[in-house]
C-alpha cells in the first residue's frame, strides 16, 4: 500500500478491487458479508475482507474496514528489506477513510500489522490523493529489473547483456552444470 | 441507512470513496452481466480450432515466417514457451486474450476492466466516447477503444466492439514464438459477446491487423463462467526457470545455478569478472 506509482480502486457492491500500476498489482477486498474460507490459497496480496460504514451517518459510506490474511513470501515492508516473518502468519487491519475536507480529492489507509516479527502490532497511515488528468503507464518489473540471483549471489545483466558483477571483487556464478565448456 | 455502492457508478481513478447511486439504477439495466471468473475453453495457441505452431496457419509475410522458423529452431527441445513471456515480459494484445489463466470483467458506464489472473494483465477499455489521443503511452495491452451495441434493439447491451491501438513490445500470439511485427503497428478489433444460447459461454472474436501478417487473421475465443470463483496468485518471477544472457537462454537449475538448455551451450561470456568462473 505504498503505491510507488498510481492505483486504480474500482468499487462494486461485492468487490473493491485496488489496483497498483507498479507490476500489476491487484487486491480484491470482498465486501459481499462472506466469511472466512477454511482455506485460503496463499498469496502474496492475502485474502481481504471488508466492511462498508457510514459513519459519519450522512447516507453514503465513507469508511471501508478490511481483514487481510493468507499470505505468501518472502515480503518485506518496504525497499531496505524491512522483514515480515517467514511465516506468512501476518494478519493486516486496515481502516480506508475519505478525508473530511476533500472528500473527493483525498483518502487515507489506517495500516495495522500484526505479525510475529514484531514485538506488538504496527499502526502507520497512509495518503493517497486523485489525479486530475490520468494518464496511465506500464511499469513492468521485467523491463527494468536487470538483477538475476545465482546460487546464494546476486549479478547484474547490463545493457549489453553480458553477466556483471554487484560487488567489489564478487567471483561469477558457480558454472558447475557446464562441463568443461568455461569461458 | 447508508446507500449500496453501485457497480456501474464505480470510481476509476484514484477513489473517491463516495459517489451517487441515484441515476445508476436505470444504466445499469442496459449492461450485461459478465460477472464472475472466465476460464478458458480450448488450447494454449492463438487460434483454438488449429493445431499449434506451423498448424495454425498464421497469414505470416515471407520475412516473419522465416523468423518463426528460425526461432522454432533455435528453441530448446524441453522448453514450451518460446516467446518474451519466458523473460516474465507481459503476453500483450492480443496474446493475453487466450488467457492462459482465468479472467474476470468488471463493466462499467465509462470503462470495461478486463483483470487475467497470469502476472495481473489489466486491460481498460474505454467506453466514455473520447476519441484516440494525438499521442498514445505505448503499452504491452495497447490503449482500447470501446463501444456497446444493443444489435437487437431491446434495450440492452450484448456487444462490446473494441478497437486497440498504441502497444509495445517484443509480443508473440502465442507460446510458439509466432511473431507479431517488431513495428508495434498492431491494430486489434475485438467483438465480445455471450453465447446467444448459453449466458455462461463468452466469445471473443478477436481480428488482428500487422505488418507481420499479409492479411487480417481473425480467430474467436471461448470462455466459460465460474460464478463462484477461487482466484490464484500467478506471479511469473516464482516460477521463472529460464534467463537470457547476452541472447542465450539459460535454465536455472532447482538448486539455483545456472544450467545448458542445449547439448554443448557454451557458459555465459564473464569477461566482466575478475577471476574465471566458479566451481
Amino acid at each position: 500500500m505504498i503505491d510507488y506509482e498510481t492505483a486504480d480502486v474500482i468499487i462494486t457492491p461485492k468487490i473493491t478491487y485496488y489496483w497498483t500500476a507498479f507490476s500489476n498489482e491487484m487486491r480484491r477486498i470482498y465486501t459481499d458479508g462472506r466469511p472466512w474460507p477454511e482455506k485460503i490459497a496463499p498469496s502474496f496480496e492475502g485474502y481481504s475482507v471488508g466492511e462498508w460504514r457510514d459513519e459519519a451517518h450522512s447516507g453514503r459510506y465513507d469508511t471501508l474496514i478490511v481483514e487481510t490474511r493468507g499470505f505468501t513470501g518472502p515480503r518485506n515492508y518496504d525497499g531496505t528489506g524491512i522483514p515480515l516473518d517467514r511465516d506468512n502468519q501476518s494478519i493486516i487491519k486496515e481502516r480506508f477513510t475519505v478525508d473530511r475536507v476533500d472528500p473527493a480529492n483525498l483518502f487515507h489507509d489506517e495500516i495495522t500489522t500484526i505479525d510475529h516479527a514484531l514485538t506488538r502490532p504496527w499502526t502507520v497511515n497512509r495518503s493517497y490523493k486523485r489525479v486530475k488528468k490520468i494518464v496511465w503507464t506500464e511499469n513492468l518489473c521485467a523491463l527494468d529489473t536487470s538483477y538475476v540471483i545465482l546460487g546464494d549471489e546476486n549479478y547484474f545483466v547490463g545493457a549489453d547483456g553480458y553477466l556483471m558483477p554487484v560487488k567489489k571483487g564478487q567471483k561469477p556464478p558457480d558454472l558447475r552444470y557446464f562441463g568443461d565448456a568455461k569461458n | 441507512m447508508a446507500r449500496p455502492c453501485d457497480a456501474l457508478l464505480a470510481a476509476a481513478g484514484l477513489a473517491a470513496l463516495t459517489f451517487v447511486a441515484a441515476p445508476a439504477r436505470a444504466q445499469e439495466a442496459k449492461y450485461p452481466d459478465w460477472s464472475g471468473q472466465w476460464v478458458r475453453v480450448g488450447g494454449t495457441q492463438f487460434d483454438p480450432s488449429k493445431p499449434p505452431g506451423p498448424g495454425q496457419e498464421a497469414p505470416l509475410t515471407p520475412e516473419y515466417k522465416a523468423r518463426f522458423e528460425a526461432a522454432l529452431a533455435r528453441k530448446p527441445a524441453d522448453v514450451t514457451d518460446n516467446s518474451p513471456t519466458v523473460q516474465c515480459f507481459p503476453a500483450g494484445m492480443p496474446r493475453v486474450m487466450i488467457a492462459v489463466e482465468p479472467m474476470e470483467i468488471v463493466i462499467m458506464p465509462k470503462m470495461t476492466a478486463i483483470i487475467h489472473s497470469f502476472q495481473n494483465e489489466f486491460r481498460r477499455i474505454w467506453t466514455d466516447g473520447d476519441p484516440w489521443p494525438e499521442n498514445m503511452e505505448q503499452a504491452f495491452e495497447g490503449l482500447s477503444i470501446g463501444q456497446w451495441q444493443d444489435m437487437d434493439a431491446k434495450g440492452v447491451f450484448q456487444t462490446l466492439a473494441v478497437e486497440t491501438r498504441g502497444l509495445s513490445g517484443p509480443r508473440t500470439f502465442d507460446e510458439s514464438g509466432l511473431p507479431l511485427h517488431e513495428d508495434n503497428e498492431t491494430i486489434i478489433k475485438e467483438r465480445i459477446h455471450l453465447d446467444a444460447g448459453d449466458p455462461d459461454t463468452l466469445r471473443d472474436e478477436i481480428a488482428v491487423e500487422d505488418h507481420a501478417l499479409t492479411k487480417p487473421w481473425t480467430v474467436t475465443r471461448t470462455y466459460h463462467r465460474e460464478r463462484n470463483p477461487t482466484w490464484v496468485e500467478h506471479v511469473c518471477t516464482e516460477s521463472k526457470r529460464t534467463m537470457v544472457i547476452n541472447g542465450e537462454t539459460y535454465r536455472l537449475s532447482l538448486d539455483g545455478y545456472l544450467q545448458p538448455t542445449r547439448p554443448n551451450q557454451p557458459p555465459p561470456d564473464m569477461k566482466f569478472f575478475k577471476s574465471g568462473a566458479g566451481k
